[in-house]
């Protein structure tokens, strides 16, 4: 066998010794992503805006139990209210064929995406709800962002 | 993508694109791995197959059809804002760690794998403009680790049940050293 041949040979086997460094990159690639949380510093509020394409749709203020929905967004969104949660469907097609459907828990300060017709993958149904300021659930199909109030907070007078 | 290209290549090539694209499907049937779109990327296993079997280029090609039909599939087109970018790059990564020889195809695709869920975690947050989706990156990696050992293992194992004579000539004469040397 010529060192040609050495340099691949037994490239199809589960295990070779040299697999130690790639399995310590690994690693270092792992522990890298356990410090970026550390540094990503949580609202701690307890209201949430929906932004589509970038433009805000509405502002809800889970303590107050107050919204406010954007003029251009006022025949997109649909808010029922009862039992202390509150259901928001947002309509992201004049049609009103896309949606998504939010629901907001108003005892702990919480609010989810339950159902979308955006794609099979639904990944905005399958993000761990906003709680208390943490989290951020996006649906990209939709162009839809629903992010705890930071710095842009804007005083809730309606609803 | 050198040398002829064979019917015999075309037809591999066909033939993995349509298997990885199945199982991208199917996958997609399924809720995500605790985390939005994380999955294990069984297609994947398909991919690194067309680098043994057809070469590097095929198996780029194969990963483009599986990521353009994938996203039309789903529905979700946007998903290849996210999922092309960093998909090629960690593709990239896996042709030049296996085309050293010095490495396993287990550890290049766990390499691989992490790579591509945390790259992809990444861009989309760069995409969106969203950096708290940041934190979702360790959960991303870990899982990555998990993905990328099954995915590697059950390319192993294929490739040592595949006739040599369907794999690229160069990795015939490995397995059949290592066979040997056995």
């Amino acid at each position: 066998m010529n060192q040609g041949k050495k340099n691949t040979a037994n490239s199809i086997t589960a295990f070779k010794l040299n697999d130690i460094i790639l399995y310590i990159l690994t690693i270092v690639i792992v522990m890298i992503c356990f410090l970026v949380p550390l540094f990503l510093k949580n609202e701690n509020t307890n209201s949430f805006s929906v932004y589509k394409n970038d433009s805000l749709v509405l502002i809800f203020d889970c303590e107050k139990d107050k919204y406010a929905v954007e003029n251009e967004y006022l025949g997109l969104v649909d808010i029922k209210e009862e039992n202390g949660e509150v259901l928001i469907t947002i309509y992201t097609s004049i049609e009103k064929d896309n949606y998504n459907t939010l629901l907001v828990n108003l005892a702990d300060n919480s609010v989810k995406v339950i159902e979308s017709t955006c794609s099979v993958r639904k990944d905005c149904v399958h993000t761990r709800a906003i709680v208390n300021g943490e989290g951020v659930i996006i649906c990209l199909p939709h162009g839809l962002k629903i992010m705890p109030t930071g710095s842009n907070y804007i005083p809730v007078v309606t609803g | 993508m050198k040398g002829n290209i064979t019917s015999k290549k075309i037809a591999i090539t066909a033939l993995l694109t349509a298997c990885a694209l199945i199982a991208f499907s199917i996958e997609n049937l399924f809720p995500p791995l605790f985390i939005p779109g994380a999955r294990l990327g069984l297609s994947n296993i398909f991919i690194l197959l067309a680098i043994f079997t057809v070469g590097n280029g095929y198996a780029i090609l194969v990963f483009l059809i599986k990521v353009v039909l994938g996203s039309l599939f789903a529905g979700n087109i946007s998903a290849m804002l996210y999922s092309l970018p960093a998909g090629l790059i960690a593709l990239t990564v896996q042709i030049i760690v296996i085309k050293t020889g010095k490495f396993s195809v287990v550890s290049a695709s766990v390499l691989g794998s992490v790579i591509n869920l945390t790259l992809q975690n990444i861009v989309f947050c760069l995409v969106t403009n969203t950096l708290q989706f940041l934190i979702y990156s360790p959960y991303l990696a870990l899982i990555g680790c998990v993905a990328g050992l099954i995915v590697g293992l059950a390319v192993f194992g294929s490739l040592k049940a595949l006739p040599k004579i369907l794999l690229v000539k160069k990795q015939a004469n490995d397995l059949e050293d290592s066979h040997s040397e056995h």
